[in-house]
């Protein structure tokens, strides 16, 4: 099987997947316990925070460790909107685990603003600006962005936006931009910041917030006051500790050349519309509108000759078209079409080059007994 | 004094020298429905009993044979002697300490000195005397009780009555073979004849890649839910996805649909004599959408030479229909996304009021009918849904 659909998920490292066991076996402690085994634990617990807080160039203390990015994103929108006084403005682009938590407040009364995208799938920075006014409390945009790989200038927007209101909370989604495009999070003007293990390697099940130092946000899940009061729950001790060997390992020198080869290639095919573009992309995340098929029929082709991709959008009639895509103006023939290509540093160019040619066939071989 | 729960049946009381064929049934599926439980079930003259079981399961057991057809109701009782002093014991037990009361009394067995008029007023008279705070209230009380007196010495008695799926046994109008898509309908058009004393089969036209896996274990999981009520199912899954690729190829497109449909037919029914069904049983609902008009039904249904096709849904409202499908749990799994094969090559325009003779011209394009049909009959694949 070739795999690319990375930006759902990734296969765990093989060091990760080899330390899972040793940490079962010898590490099963609870890190709140006194007696020295389980303090052995919680020193390691400290460790694996300290390369996290590495990659993102902030303290230690700054981080705290969720069950996710989706708890990280609404912890950051649920009580990063202090008092529920003021205004709220997310992009378009958002993924659903900001968007939701954005529109469940908006539904209880709150001001909820809504930036609009370019064409590139960047948010258009001028109506994000406008947007802003002496009442804005929060405002979340995505770094990079799940469907379309574009990469929005978060910290420039971050200092923007503070120096129209400086009492603004900027959080922004760091899910597919972590270990992945430079995240100079702690020097930059960026409050809350959101981050996952299993999208670099590691495990599912664990994330963690970036919360700046000069930040006070009220906990979402009250217990034991693990993570320094801020989230309790007895520590995913396997996921956090596994997380630090996915940061350690994650090499990410290794995909640019084939994200060039794939857009190249899927460009040759007639009727396709890549919607993610060398100069504003991450370089892991290739959305491509295939005009005249159902995505998902695609999908289903490309499983049965080896080849997994994800899908840019729901191809059932029941659902929803893709927000994202809408909102960049994609016609809707080539979202029906959308297919998301994702790597991952273990794939090869050898692997996206037959996957390249298993996509192309298949498109050519759909396209003939859909149009007869 | 026990425990019990007394169960009653409907229709197959109405039943002449059958009624032993059904009698049987219902106790078949009901011995069927309660051997996962540690309890014993009997029966006496026109009523069944559930005994000697954990109390802890009561409402369990009583859930389940709600879902079994032919029984009426069902009654949470306590079995005792017949005595009217016992009968009083337990009436003041079940008694609050004031309010208004009422008891109807049944007596099946003649040799009991008293008449049920009788029984209840003499019980009555001895609940008042032993609390003065109760009242007799013949038209509203708050409480009514029964007493069963039953042939052979003993009596039920209890205050709820509990009301169950009714219809006939299943298995007692034969085996029908129902088509299951993984919409709303079909589901329900199954349940509803079993209610009428169906054993089902299923079949399902299944469309990869055009429609996903997912969508076949939607339709596992919907036989599923139904066979709760209607006992095993076997799903036969028919590959369908060449048929339809060919259609598409070769037909009209605001044909589609109907020639889609036609081969459907054509091919449960062959299904349905090979696997001893007498009947096909699918969704349709008059009006619902295109292909279920008067003259699209007509047309599909001219493939059928040798069984009837009951329709249990044709003249419901979708919203009887979807009222239905929540009551026997089938609409949370129907309404899931996964297209099912009517929407594939789904035209724009599909004809609402096509033709036998113009289904037959497009049919003609196609060429070989009886191949495509054998090869996919070559290819079933059976699930079985056993409980």
């Amino acid at each position: 099987m070739i795999y690319l659909d990375n930006a759902a998920t990734t296969k765990p490292t093989e060091k990760v997947i080899a330390h899972c066991e040793s940490i079962l076996r010898d590490d099963f402690y609870n890190p709140s316990a006194l007696y020295y085994p389980a303090i052995q634990v919680k020193t390691e617990i400290e460790e694996a925070r300290k390369a996290v807080a590495e990659k993102l160039k902030c303290t230690s203390n700054e981080i705290v460790f969720t069950s996710g990015a989706t708890e990280a994103n609404n912890w950051a929108i649920n009580c990063g909107f202090k008092n529920k006084k003021g205004n709220i403005i997310i992009s378009e682009g958002e993924h659903p685990s900001v968007f939701e938590p954005a529109m469940a407040l908006k539904g209880k009364g709150a001001d909820v603003r809504i930036a609009p995208l370019c064409k590139n799938g960047t948010i258009d920075c001028d109506k994000l600006f406008g947007l802003i006014d002496e009442n804005t409390s929060l405002i979340s945009i995505m770094h990079v962005s799940n469907e379309t790989g574009a990469v929005n200038p978060v910290a420039e927007i971050a200092k923007r936006a503070k120096q129209i209101n400086k009492k603004i909370i900027f959080h922004s989604d760091g899910v597919q931009a972590f270990c992945k495009i430079p995240t100079d999070i702690g020097p930059s003007a960026i409050d809350l910041y959101s981050i996952s293990a299993h999208k670099i390697g590691g495990l599912k099940g664990v994330g963690a917030l970036y919360i700046a130092d000069n930040i006070n946000i009220a906990s979402m899940i009250l217990g034991g006051g693990q993570e320094k009061r801020l989230r309790s729950g007895t520590e995913n001790v396997m996921g956090i500790l596994t997380f630090k060997d996915a940061v350690e390992d994650f090499n990410d020198a290794s995909v640019k050349p084939l994200f060039e080869y794939a857009i190249d290639c899927l460009s040759k095919i007639d009727k396709v519309k890549v919607n993610s573009f060398m100069e504003n992309s991450g370089g892991y995340i290739i959305s491509a509108g295939i005009y005249g098929v159902k995505s998902e029929v695609l999908q289903h082709l490309l499983n049965d000759d080896g080849v997994l991709v994800g899908l840019g959008s729901a191809c059932s009639s029941k659902v929803k078209k893709s927000r994202v895509l809408e909102a960049m103006n994609v016609d809707k023939a080539y979202i029906d079409g959308n297919i998301r290509i994702s790597f991952c540093p273990q794939n090869t160019l050898e692997e996206v080059q037959a996957a390249m040619n298993i996509i192309a066939s298949n498109v050519q071989k759909l396209r003939s007994k859909i149009n007869g | 004094m026990d425990k019990v729960i007394v169960i009653r049946y409907g229709e197959i009381f109405l039943k002449g020298k059958n009624r032993g064929f059904f009698e049987k049934l219902l106790i078949n599926n009901i011995e069927k429905k309660v051997k996962k439980y540690d309890c014993k079930f009997s029966r006496s003259r026109g009523r069944y009993e559930i005994s000697e079981y954990k109390l802890s399961q009561e409402s369990d057991i009583v859930r389940d044979l709600q879902t079994v057809f032919g029984i009426k109701s069902v009654s949470i009782a306590q079995k005792i002697k017949s005595d009217i002093d016992i009968m009083t014991d337990v009436i003041l037990s079940k008694m609050p300490k004031t309010g208004s009361f009422r008891i109807n009394t049944h007596r099946a067995d003649k040799t009991f000195p008293f008449t049920s008029p009788q029984i209840s007023a003499i019980v009555g008279e001895k609940v008042l005397e032993n609390n003065s705070s109760l009242t007799v209230d013949l038209h509203n009380p708050d409480i009514e009780v029964q007493i069963d007196v039953r042939e052979g010495g003993h009596t039920y008695v209890f205050t709820d009555i509990v009301e169950c799926a009714g219809g006939m046994p299943v298995g007692s109008a034969g085996k029908g073979l129902l088509l299951l898509s993984g919409g709303i309908d079909s589901p329900v058009s199954g349940y509803m004849m079993a209610k009428r004393g169906l054993s089902l089969d299923a079949i399902h036209f299944f469309s990869y890649p055009y429609t996903s896996l997912q969508a076949k274990e939607k339709v596992i999981e919907l036989a599923k839910i139904i066979s709760e009520f209607c006992g095993s199912i076997n799903l036969v899954v028919v590959p369908f996805t060449k048929i339809q690729e060919t259609i598409h190829e070769k037909c009209s497109p605001d044909f589609m649909i109907t020639i889609v449909r036609r081969f459907m037919m054509r091919i449960a029914e062959r299904v349905a004599i090979f696997r001893d069904c007498g009947c096909l049983v699918n969704g349709e609902s008059l009006g619902q959408v295109a292909s279920q008009t008067l003259q699209s039904i007509t047309v599909t249904n001219d493939v059928i030479k040798k069984l009837p096709v009951f329709r249990p849904a044709i003249g419901m409202d979708k919203q009887e229909i979807i009222d239905i499908s929540r009551k026997i749990g089938t609409y949370d799994t129907s309404v899931l996304p996964y297209e099912d094969c009517c929407t594939v090559f789904m035209p724009d325009s599909p004809v609402t009021k096509p033709t036998i003779q113009r289904a037959e011209i497009e049919e003609a394009k196609i060429g070989d009918i009886e191949a495509l049909i054998e090869d996919a009959l070559d290819n079933l694949e059976i699930v079985k849904i056993e409980i």
